[in-house]
């Protein structure tokens, strides 16, 4: 089956293959990206940086990367960061690094000054900690040396160079996805004085295109390089057209390699559907099935932390849990055939097989089945059980589905009503009643194409009547206006507009900090600022007046919140719970305060929502929309020296 | 701590009146059974405390501590006040219907006695209850009721009644449900005849309707006078299975967890409570026992072994924790590992608040929403609680807050709804995502395709849908229907009428029904009914094809799914074998395993695979041959150069074997046909028809397997011959194989 599947196409065709495992319920597939770094090393590229280029290599002001003197201790850094995120991100993708212009050579074709330094493969901490001492002002010298040879080359063919990539492609194990090759370089023409060299370059570049393998290239500025022409050779090597050309040698070159030197500490979700399903209306009276289809998505989900695995001490290699089951009494081990399973009732033991257990849990195959409409306002608020997902049309099962489906869309959004189904996930697992609600495509109105909301249904999983618990009313007394009052200002002081990316998770990325510095020996990890913690101080500055007429106004003279009364001891433990430390954990520097941490030099640290609602208060005007757009008019608004 | 179990008494009058009935309708015996039997199941499914008492009265028998020569005859205790178990269950499916004249009020006193000797001197007992199931219709003596109820009054012995009818109004209850004419009724009966000893399921009670005798109007008059004097109720059986046939499993009684809630220098004592919830009944949890002796639990022993193929166990204390980090292994011991967690402490702290409307429902995290009060204990802060929840409400504004169970937990993020009722006020807490939750995916605007756009027709026909099959009012009495609050787990009502099928009847197969459309089947037929013509129309206006891809997919997982079972079986046998030769070798296990994993001929050891299924016997000879051909095609379809040639000839090969050996050449000649025509017109596979030749394989002859039909010379010329149209006209091919293989080749 795995050949018959080989579909070298375009993107698309990943997310569709997607879908179908899904729907057959075999084991997914993952989706591997490869990514091969051509790196060219020209004397030019040991020279020392161009000016453009060092400036914006400080954007991250990590000390280390001012030292990133020459144009490879940089590529060599956007590398190593390249893999570091990659390990988070998505660390089944699969990346190498090849070296052209090296006196020594390595590869399968005995392609002269052509070094293959990485084969294709996952990330590992060892190749990251290789390219750090590539980088290091201290040893990147002599470890480029005893790799590559001391001299430079210049008698080496772009072609070769690209045939090897294109060669370590196709002999990939697994299957990739997206191929890309990123070439660094500070040549703008590399074949200029050999004409046969330079059209075999261009046409082996577009036969890479033609199977789908992309191409970038990332200029590297120097001292004597100035400029970088994409017009002399890359138009065609890129295969751009005059336009993008023009935005090409516009554009600062340094933009996005800034973006490879970046680490970033997230996941990468790929576009997948959870399944693909059935959505029936009903029959019509000649008792045709009226069904459309929808692809159903998962848009928020837990992002799993790192799983903790068991290591042999003596190799420290990966180990397999094998299970095996057997009675008690003999030790006798038991095939699947001999288990039984059962429960106790009133002393009963009620015996089923596994193949009743799941006939139990099959009510029917999966799908969408419409039960009727409801006004929206039949939805209460703690109508809820687990997280939802979003559902867009499907055209691959059904034709029309669009249309049907665009439909109720707007008809539900015009009346104000949702959708209100039996919803089987998978064919094993039973209904639950599901409420479809209407979701209108909704852009920024400032940024085009920026889509803020995709147009599709919500679905969101109903509870039922067992899971839906009674608890005993409380009836307090309602509060005096003047108290409500008080309220609604200490409300209106803390109040801030909440939005989903704002708070990253603070176990999980101190986790993945943590697991980084001990597989790279770094001797501390990664600072991350919880912004979850609420600094009690800022909160008092702005509410402290309100809250102090409350004080007054409901509790007696002397009265301490937040304390337990009955016995010492309980009291002793609930002072050790509430302020003091907690006061304590979240030091001034680590505040959410944007000022505070542009006085610490620290802003590049705080995520980019953030930066921008401080512009956005402050009526501050970014220059664009990169992070360090933001850095740079707070800095300038502070007036702090960058 | 005091259980709080009551004590009930089931009376239940089993003379001569209770089995009167109409052809066609049940007795009121029957149906007092069955409803017996659900209360008794539902207090064995919520494992309840309460005890229970099987009293019957009427009958030949005569077992009680009051009877004498003279009194107290023909009552019986059949079983003693206990928790109930399955025991009393079959009492009551063996209740008989009795013919000798017993009294009522003994009956009570022989119950209320019972239930007085048996508690006596126990604790834990909130109240006692007598439950008397009776139409009335035995004559009793009523000389000493006045004794009698003072007696019941002082034991504070409360007594209800269930019976056919009291007299009342209620006649004209639903008449949906009863059967008017006889003729319905004769099929229903055997249905519900057969499905009696089951359960609370659906079978339909036929309970006629007859005016009552003065008998039993007096002993109704008197049975009212009981009930109202010890404060208890009377039911109808229909009411009483209104109120029994849902299943419900143990309620869980709700804790708080306590948190100081923290908002700037304010500090509250809160509790919050579950409100929502999946209910996964703790009674479902299902324990692996052995087939063959369903007492003993099986223990599960799961072994940690190296990942290579020594397969060396490792003992726990050679193990260590780590992480991968890309495709290093990182190895962090213990301490480290604590050290390197994420530090927090117990918390519930306001971080500020937002505007409620950004709260949309599709980025609710989590399993639960909890209800978050003030602990009352704490007046001032409860009252501040207060406070605080109504200005939000007033402000529509939500509570953002960061939650941490405790020092050893995870903080997350998450919301505070305020939620004010009449009788109640409260905030709803439900977590909500980190950045890294999101996961965000853009979708197209469906408008931007022209053939998406639904015409102004189309549109109208969409609103009428939803106009017909509104439920915001489609409930009986206009109220909302398909309430989540009124619909039940269709699952949790299944597994529990299968547990009670399968512990009543062990061996008869499960009857699973409990859909949630057979639960609602009335709403649904009505809505069905309406929507009927708009479903219609939606049918003209939207042309829906299917692609039938998903078809194709579905028939091909059916006989993926087939195969699975067979294969499974077969596996199992295969184990077995291997399990008496030599029963606890891992080894010879994992062998067994790895051999019987093998479905399909896969392309990795395609000749062994084949081998492998082949001695299977499963799936069909023919299935494992035609898997081998595509499998042949796929090796020569996918071959760069001729790099996969070599082993699609020893595929080649073996599948001649094989078709030799098991007399079914034609497979193989038919095979080899059709790999030749394609050879010839396809380029980059005339090579690989070269090999062929050069190897000479050739069609399987009369000589080597007497089933065959080719005669050498044929068999040679076919090799010889350049084109394949000749061949086909030669070689002896029956047209239904040929299709086989055209479908192989669409396949491929």
């Amino acid at each position: 089956m795995s050949l018959l599947d080989q579909n070298w196409g375009a993107g698309g065709s990943a997310e569709d293959e997607a879908q179908d495992e899904n729907q057959q319920g075999r084991p997914i597939t993952t989706n591997r990206d490869g990514t091969l770094i051509l790196i060219e090393c020209a004397p030019q590229m040991f020279e020392t940086l161009a000016n453009q280029m060092k400036q914006d290599s400080t954007i991250d002001e990590d000390d280390e990367d001012a030292q990133l003197t020459t144009g490879f201790q940089l590529v060599m850094r956007a590398c190593q960061r390249f893999y570091q995120s990659k390990i988070i991100s998505n660390d089944k993708d699969l990346s190498g690094i090849i070296l052209y212009g090296t006196e020594n050579s390595l590869n399968a074709f005995d392609f002269k000054h052509i070094y293959i330094l990485h084969e294709l493969a996952q990330p590992s901490a060892e190749r990251i900690i290789q390219l750090e001492t590539l980088s290091n002002k201290d040893t990147f010298k002599a470890k480029y040396d005893e790799l590559f040879g001391s001299t430079q080359a210049t008698g080496y063919s772009l072609n070769e160079a690209l045939w090897t990539c294109s060669n370590l492609f196709s002999n990939s194990p697994q299957r990739l996805t997206i191929k890309r090759i990123f070439i660094f370089t500070c040549n703008d023409q590399p074949h200029a004085s050999n004409l046969t060299l330079e059209r075999q370059a261009k046409q082996r570049a577009k036969d890479l295109h033609d199977v789908g393998i992309q191409l970038e290239v990332f200029p590297i500025l120097t001292e004597s390089i100035t400029k970088f022409d994409f017009k002399k050779f890359f138009q065609d090597v890129l295969m751009l057209s005059d336009e993008d050309l023009e935005i090409r040698n516009n554009q600062e070159p340094t933009g996005r390699l800034n973006e490879l030197l970046k680490l970033v500490y997230s996941k990468e979700h790929k576009k997948r559907a959870y399944c693909t399903v059935p959505f029936s209306l009903g029959k019509s009276s000649d008792g045709t099935p009226l069904e459309f289809s929808v692809s159903v998505y998962n848009m928020v989900r837990p992002c799993p932390k790192p799983t903790k695995i068991k290591l042999d001490m003596k190799t420290n290699l990966e180990t397999k849990i094998v299970t095996k089951h057997y009675l008690p009494e003999t030790a006798e081990i038991l095939m699947p055939s001999d288990i039984q399973y059962g429960l106790d009732v009133a002393n009963r033991r009620i015996l089923f097989d596994s193949d009743e257990i799941k006939a139990i849990k099959k009510f029917g195959d999966s799908g969408f089945e419409l039960l009727g409409f409801k006004s929206l306002s039949c939805l209460l608020p703690h109508h809820y059980v687990k997280p939802g997902h979003f559902i867009y049309p499907d055209e691959k099962y059904v034709e029309g589905s669009s249309c049907l489906f665009n439909a109720l869309l707007k008809k539900c959004l015009e009346k104000k009503m949702f959708i209100l189904c039996q919803f089987t996930a998978r064919r094993n697992t039973p209904p639950r009643l599901v409420a479809l609600t209407a979701q209108a495509e909704e852009v920024n109105k400032k940024i085009k194409n920026d889509r803020l909301a995709s147009n599709g249904f919500h679905v969101h999983y109903l509870p039922y009547a067992d899971d839906i618990r009674t608890l005993p009313k409380n009836d307090t007394t309602r509060a005096a206006n003047d108290e409500v009052d008080l309220f609604k200002n200490v409300i209106r002081g803390l109040k801030f507009k909440y939005r989903p990316d704002k708070f990253e998770n603070p176990a999980l990325q101190t986790l993945w900090r943590n697991i980084e510095a001990t597989a790279l020996n770094k001797g501390e990890p990664d600072e991350f600022i919880d912004l979850t913690i609420p600094s009690v101080e800022n909160q008092n500055r702005k509410i402290s007046g309100y809250v102090d007429e409350l004080k007054q106004m409901i509790f007696p003279p002397g009265y301490v919140m937040g304390t337990t009364k009955k016995s010492a001891a309980a009291k002793r433990k609930a002072e050790t719970t509430s302020s003091p430390s907690s006061a304590k954990k979240t030091k001034p520097d680590e505040d959410v305060d944007v000022e505070a941490a542009a006085k610490s030099n620290l802003l590049s640290k705080l995520t980019v929502p953030m930066l921008k609602d401080y512009c956005r208060d402050k009526k501050l005007k970014a220059s664009g929309t990169k992070k360090q757009d933001f850095i740079d008019v707070i800095q300038s608004h502070l007036g702090i020296a960058q | 701590m005091a259980s709080n179990k009551e004590a009930l008494a089931l009376v239940v009058d089993i003379g001569v009146g209770m089995s009167q009935t109409a052809p066609g309708f049940d007795s009121p015996l029957q149906i007092t059974s069955d409803i017996l039997q659900m209360i008794v199941q539902r207090k064995m499914f919520q494992q309840s405390k309460d005890e229970l008492a099987l009293i019957l009265y009427g009958g030949d028998e005569t077992n009680n501590d009051l009877a004498d020569e003279n009194n107290y005859q023909n009552i019986s205790v059949v079983f003693s006040l206990s928790p109930a178990n399955w025991h009393l269950f079959e009492e009551i499916q063996k209740i008989k219907p009795g013919n000798n004249p017993a009294d009522l009020i003994d009956a009570i006193v022989v119950a209320a006695d019972h239930l007085r000797r048996e508690t006596e001197g126990k604790r834990g007992y909130v109240a006692k209850r007598v439950l008397l199931f009776t139409n009335a219709a035995t004559p009793f003596n009523d000389h000493s009721l006045k004794v009698i109820l003072d007696s019941l009054r002082l034991q504070d012995i409360t007594v209800d009644a269930i019976g056919p009818s009291w007299g009342q109004e209620e006649e004209d209850g639903d008449e949906n449900d009863r059967p008017d004419s006889p003729t319905q009724t004769n099929g229903h009966n055997e249905d519900s005849a057969s499905a009696r000893p089951t359960t609370n399921g659906h079978h339909h009670h036929r309970n006629q309707k007859k005016p009552l005798t003065p008998q039993q109007k007096t002993g109704i008059r008197i049975i009212n006078d009981i009930v109202n004097t010890t404060e208890g109720s009377l039911f109808t059986f229909r009411e009483a299975l209104g109120m029994l046939s849902i299943h419900q499993s143990k309620t869980v009684k709700p804790t708080a967890t306590k948190y100081i809630m923290q908002l700037a220098d304010i500090k509250l004592h809160i509790c919050t409570y579950i409100q929502v919830k999946d209910n996964k009944p703790g009674i479902f949890r299902l324990k692996k026992v052995y087939a063959r002796d369903p007492k003993s639990e099986i223990k599960v022993d799961r072994g940690r072994y190296t990942k290579d193929e020594h397969d060396e166990e490792i003992e726990k204390e050679e193990l260590t924790d780590g992480f991968r980090y890309g495709t290093t292994f990182v190895p962090i011991n213990k301490e480290t590992l604590d050290d390197m967690k994420y530090q927090s402490e117990k918390c519930f702290s306001v971080i500020g608040f937002s505007d409620a409307n950004m709260m949309r429902r599709s980025l609710y995290l989590g399993d639960t929403v909890y209800e978050v009060i003030a602990e009352p204990t704490y007046e001032e802060e409860a009252q501040t609680f207060t406070g605080l929840v109504q200005a939000m409400y007033d402000t529509n504004t939500v509570a953002i807050v960061r939650k941490c169970f405790s020092e050893r937990s995870s903080p997350e993020l998450g919301f505070l709804r305020p939620h004010i009722a009449h009788d109640h006020i409260c905030m709803y807490y439900v977590k909500l995502p980190f950045a890294e939750d999101l996961r965000e995916f853009n979708f197209d605007n469906l408008d931007v395709i022209k053939r998406n756009l639904p015409s102004a027709e189309q549109l109208k026909t969409v609103d009428n849908l939803i106009t017909t099959m509104d439920l915001s009012h489609a409930d009986r009495g206009r109220e909302e229907a398909f309430q989540p609050e009124l619909i039940s787990d269709p699952y949790i009502q299944r597994m529990f009428q299968s547990i009670a099928q399968r512990a009543v009847t062990p061996d008869e197969p499960l009857s699973l029904s409990n859909t949630i459309m057979e639960m609602n089947d009335t709403l649904i037929q009505s809505i069905a009914r309406k929507s009927k013509r708009t479903l219609d129309t939606v049918n003209e206006q939207f042309i829906l094809r299917d692609t039938n891809r998903r078809q194709k997919i579905a028939t091909g997982e059916a006989l993926f799914g087939n195969n699975d079972i067979s294969a499974k079986k077969a596996r199992l046998e295969d184990n077995n074998e291997e399990f008496t030769t030599d029963s606890t070798s891992f080894e010879a296990q994992a062998a067994a395993k790895k051999k019987a994993a093998i479905k399909t001929v896969g392309t990795v050891t395609p000749v062994e695979d084949f081998k492998i299924l082949i001695e299977q016997g499963s799936p069909s000879l023919t299935d494992v041959c035609k898997q081998m051909c595509t499998l042949i095609f796929d090796l020569i379809n996918n071959s760069h150069g001729d790099s996969l040639f070599e082993k699609a000839l020893q595929c080649i090969q073996c599948l001649r074997e094989i078709c030799i050996d098991k007399l079914e050449p034609k497979i193989f000649n038919d095979f080899e046909v059709v790999l030749k025509a394609h050879s010839s017109d396809i380029d980059g596979r005339k090579d690989f028809w070269k090999k062929i030749v050069d190897e000479k394989i050739s069609l399987i002859t009369s000589e080597e397997c007497i089933e065959s039909n080719v005669i050498p010379i044929e068999a040679k010329k076919f090799l010889e011959e350049e084109t394949a149209i000749q061949a086909l006209n030669n070689a002896p091919i029956n047209n239904e194989q040929d299709d086989e293989e055209e479908d192989l080749f669409d396949l491929i």
